[in-house]
């Protein structure tokens, strides 16, 4: 078993249009699951009623059902209703459910632990809720809980690669295709495992950068931030799949 | 509903290959895990190195793609595998890494001065990890490795990409047998049966893993 790297320089180009294609989907998906993670956990901190009850169930569903079936469902359930997708909107879609599912509990966590005592200052100076929102509770659970959403954006594009199921072009299925043509299965898979590592160590290294800035570190000694938030907060790092 | 009693068994078949599959993952991944884990915090540092490297690479990659290297490079390398296996290998390799990750913390999160008081009565460090560390570190780690269960559980559903008869697997041969027989599309009722069996699988869990998570902060 030799490795035939000629060849895989000949097929680099397919690769690249596939990586194309597995960045356009997860950079969407990752702005979007940010948009509803960010809206749904401010709407749940807030206990806004009837709306936070329904991002809650809307949480749990995601959380606990495997984004394959979100995919299948959205791709072969939905015409049923006269909802016909293309296959990369069906990615889009359920990448950024599942991702604003995760997003909002990593979130939640940010934004329960903004200290009450803020907000009451806030509303004291006459601010309105919108402006609470927009100038406490965002920006300051956001920089406490990025972290945690840092690991589900890896994650986004990790599972970007469910996509290939329903036949998205993106760097498995061109990968997959290649191979059905002329059975280089050992190269190919060897080489996109390598992208896809380099992808997410790449990224995660990138958000690692983004999280100093964000003074996480200098907030955790107190200097930054309040240290009591992060005390509250208590992070643990783990990548949820 | 008249459709799901004439495929119950069929269906069922596939439930059971599903749990089964999820069951014996957990069994290896848990084993691995604890070990990968406990020696992430052993004193030789090459092989806290090798830990940690077993434990970003199969973190990093995307399970799909672990997924195809064991289904589609074992065979080249002589060894026959058939979808159910590749799928029990690269599932458990993947969570295994997560597991080890959880273990690592719950380790290092006990303070050194249980392991100094182990050792100053007399264990050798192995006893210390046995006797004094790993009773203390497993509870604090049951919630998060209960959330990967609930992971794993979910994931299993991906061997499907590698054509193991699992439950969503059936689900799919049903809707096509009556598409074909009886020209019905009954995708969306279908689909959502498979949401609402994991979500009963998987949403006590998380409920157990939350409830552990207050009990043990």
């Amino acid at each position: 078993m030799s490795f035939d790297f000629g060849y895989i320089i000949d097929a680099l180009p397919l690769l690249l249009t596939g990586l194309k294609m597995t960045l356009f989907i997860s950079v969407i998906s990752i702005a979007l699951s940010l948009v509803i993670g960010m809206s749904g956990a401010v709407v749940r901190t807030l206990k806004i009623p009837v709306l936070s009850q329904v991002i809650g169930v809307y949480v749990d569903v995601i959380r606990n059902t495997p984004l394959l079936v979100h995919v299948f469902f959205l791709y072969f359930g939905l015409p049923a209703f006269g909802v016909k997708l293309s296959a990369v909107a069906v990615g889009i879609i359920a990448l950024s459910l599942w991702g604003g599912a995760f997003a909002a509990e990593n979130f939640r966590g940010g934004t329960d632990a903004v200290p009450h005592a803020l907000i009451e200052s806030g509303q004291s100076l006459g601010l309105s809720t919108w402006q609470i929102v927009r100038h406490i509770i965002v920006p300051l659970g956001f920089r406490i809980s990025f972290p945690a959403f840092s690991n589900t954006a890896v994650s986004v594009i990790k599972n970007s690669a469910y996509m290939t199921s329903i036949g998205v072009a993106e760097l498995t299925f061109a990968a997959m295709d290649r191979i059905a043509y002329d059975f280089k299965t050992y190269e190919m898979l060897i080489t996109i495992a390598v992208i896809y590592l380099l992808l997410v160590w790449g990224t995660s290294y990138l958000f690692g950068r983004i999280e100093r800035k964000l003074d996480y570190k200098k907030a955790k000694k107190g200097r930054g931030l309040n240290g009591s938030i992060i005390e509250k907060f208590k992070l643990s790092p783990r990548r949820v799949d | 509903m008249e459709v799901l009693s004439k495929n119950l068994n069929f269906l069922l078949d596939g439930l059971i290959n599903t749990i089964l599959l999820s069951l014996s993952c957990l069994g290896i991944a848990l084993l691995l895990g604890m070990i990968v884990g406990v020696l992430q915090t052993a004193n030789s540092k090459v092989v806290v190195r090798i830990m940690k490297g077993y434990a970003e690479l199969f973190r990093g990659l995307p399970i799909v793609i672990t997924l195809f290297l064991v289904f589609f490079l074992l065979p080249e390398m002589g060894i026959q595998v058939n979808s159910y296996i590749s799928a029990m290998i690269a599932l458990s390799l993947w969570s295994s890494a997560n597991i080890s990750v959880a273990v690592r913390g719950a380790i290092q999160s006990i303070p050194p001065t249980q392991t100094e008081a182990g050792l100053a009565i007399g264990l050798s460090s192995a006893q210390t990890m046995r006797y004094v560390i790993l009773p203390q570190a497993i509870r604090r780690m049951l919630p998060s490795v209960i959330g990967l269960m609930s992971n794993l559980i979910q994931s299993t559903s991906l061997s499907v990409l590698i054509g193991n008869l699992d439950f969503l697997k059936s689900v799919q041969l049903v809707i096509e047998r009556v598409e074909l027989m009886e020209g019905l599309s009954i995708a969306t009722q279908m689909y959502t049966l498979v949401l609402a069996v994991y979500f009963l699988i998987c949403y006590p869990l998380s409920l157990l893993a939350k409830r552990m998570e207050r009990v043990y902060r």
